[in-house]
């Protein structure tokens, strides 16, 4: 298998599996649960497991950090216009 | 002191454009920047916030305020997306997220690889924004869409499950899938070197 410059290889076992999942789907989950405690353990001494936390997050993180486009004005001209269509086209209740 | 989301509401309700105006100002950007995130085209996410608006128009006075005004507007807006999906037939073009096979052998041939120092804030490079902008557009809008909600709304589960009306582990399955899925896309460009 090709090798990454700088990347330490360790063998996947069941038990990262299971760590993968979880983290994966609590990234932020309390620290202090019994789950937590144990997959910290198990990462203590788990590359892998530390490398995959931490790549997710910075995946995570990247898209936080990109910038959200802003409507336009002509957009929000437009929404405006067309509200106010909708608004006048309903028929007025009867007083 | 600004008018609350219930006080423009009831006046919304009553008749009052102006509050419905006022409520719109308010929101208008928050529920551009889901559909922005979620239809990843601009024309397609101006389309939707008109639909979104015009949607609570309508039905304003049956939002009995049971749930926040803005996971309302997310429901609205996350299905005018979807519909606007499904015209496209965008599923159909996507890849599959199924998971992988899980045998033992499988298993020792996974291998992950580290990164370097992601950026700080507003240094994102013209580069590896189109590199996120390609990874999140492959991703199926399913799974976009539990993204977004999750990660970058930073909604609850249970209020993403109750939007997109899936069970709460099913949206931990699928937010589990496209976190992986952009991690996999970003790998090759982001490895430690």
């Amino acid at each position: 298998m090709k090798r990454t410059k700088g990347t330490k290889r360790t063998k996947v076992t069941a038990d990262c599996k299971t760590v993968y999942r979880h983290i994966c789907e609590n990234l932020a989950v309390d620290p202090e649960s019994p789950i937590c405690r144990e997959i910290r353990e198990h990462m203590r001494g788990c590359e892998n497991c530390r490398t995959y936390l931490d790549t997710l997050q910075k995946t995570v993180t990247l898209y936080r950090l990109a910038p959200v486009p802003r409507l336009s004005s002509s957009a929000r001209r437009s929404l405006h216009e067309k509200i106010t269509l909708v608004a006048r086209a309903r028929p007025r209740r009867k007083r | 002191m600004p008018a609350t989301d219930e006080e423009l509401i009831a006046r919304a309700v009553r008749g009052d454009e102006r509050a419905f105006t006022q409520l719109v100002r308010r929101y208008e950007q928050l529920v551009f920047g889901v559909a922005m995130k979620v239809c990843r085209d601009r024309e397609k996410a101006e389309e939707a916030v008109q639909d979104t608006f015009i949607n609570v128009f309508r039905k304003l006075k049956q939002f009995r305020g049971g749930s926040k005004f803005s996971t309302w507007l997310y429901t609205i807006v996350v299905n005018s997306c979807r519909m606007n999906f499904r015209k496209r037939k965008i599923d159909a073009e996507m890849v599959s997220l199924d998971e992988p096979p899980t045998t033992d052998d499988a298993e020792q041939r996974i291998v992950i690889p580290a990164w370097g120092e992601t950026p700080e804030s507003g240094a994102l490079s013209r580069e590896l924004r189109a590199r996120l902008d390609a990874a999140i557009e492959q991703l199926p809008p399913d799974y976009r869409v539990v993204f977004v909600l999750r990660d970058l709304e930073e909604l609850s589960a249970e209020e993403t499950a109750k939007i997109l009306k899936l069970s709460i582990p099913a949206v931990k399955s699928r937010l589990r899938r496209a976190r992986v899925f952009l991690r996999d896309r970003l790998s090759g460009y982001l490895e430690a070197g």
